[in-house]
């Protein structure tokens, strides 16, 4: 598996395969190509049974033509049906890509959400710290101011028994 | 003198609390318990999975937190989805309500 999700061929497995290829053109495609040539075996498999004469009339009236013809029907059906595949095939590759992608925009979501909590997050903590932090400044200002007037009070007293 | 893990659960419990209100406040999804083991690690916090699990049930019991729980019967994981903060929790973060329990 790829990080994407995708197996090793590149498909995603799993999921319910909604497309070109597997949808209602691919249908129509297979069962309107098979009636056709049903339809046409039949009708001149019925033609040489029953009138063998007019049968063989029409094949030597339209001689190598004909058959030829029939064989580059053939060779066009078949060309028109491995076109569809590719096509298929494109487009399935197409929403493969459009799921990966999204599946891609999906993640870097994700990511900048989580990462705007967080920032979020440590801005408070240093929004609190820069509190504290002015609080134990102003204490260690007040706690300087005292010990300064008690060092300054001390002094004048030695200065006073120094002087009696 | 305090267990060294005890702190540590504390201080873990609080980031928990204040990830999932900054989330409410700013009104984002709820998070998973894989999405709270990712924001915890990112902040340094030395936490595995199953322990980011423990805490958040240990927070559900003392009703600060409210989630959805499932539990795969095949593998037997737990997973915890749409965490989100109870009155109480917000109580706790706005400090209404004081809790030794927690080290913000």
């Amino acid at each position: 598996m790829t990080g994407l999700g995708l197996s090793g061929s590149g498909r995603h497995s799993g999921e319910i395969r909604v497309g070109f290829r597997h949808g209602l053109v691919r249908y129509l495609g297979i069962t309107i190509g098979g009636a056709s040539v049903l339809g046409l075996a039949l009708g001149v498999g019925d033609l040489a049974q029953k009138e063998p004469q007019r049968f063989f009339d029409l094949l030597s009236r339209w001689g190598f033509v004909w058959l030829l013809a029939l064989a580059a029907m053939a060779f066009l059906w078949d060309l028109a049906g491995k076109g569809m595949g590719y096509l298929g095939r494109l487009a399935d590759s197409v929403q493969e890509s459009s799921q990966a992608m999204n599946r891609i925009a999906d993640r870097d979501d994700r990511d900048k959400d989580r990462m705007q909590a967080e920032i979020a997050f440590v801005g408070g903590r240093m929004e609190r710290l820069s509190a504290e932090h002015e609080k134990t400044r102003d204490e260690m200002r007040e706690n300087h101011r005292e010990v300064v007037a008690l060092i300054n009070r001390a002094l004048a007293r030695g200065h006073g028994d120094g002087n009696a | 003198m305090e267990m060294p893990d005890a702190a540590q659960n504390k201080r873990t419990r609080a980031v928990i609390i204040e990830l999932l209100n900054i989330r409410h406040s700013e009104q984002r999804s709820r998070p998973d318990h894989v999405l709270m083991w990712h924001m915890l690690l990112d902040l340094g916090a030395d936490a595995s999975e199953n322990e980011v699990l423990t805490l958040l049930q240990d927070l559900f019991d003392r009703g600060y937190v409210a989630y959805r729980e499932e539990k795969d019967r095949r593998t037997s994981r737990v997973s915890i989805s749409q965490i989100q903060l109870t009155p109480k929790g917000r109580d706790l973060i706005e400090g209404t309500i004081t809790d030794p329990a927690f080290l913000f």
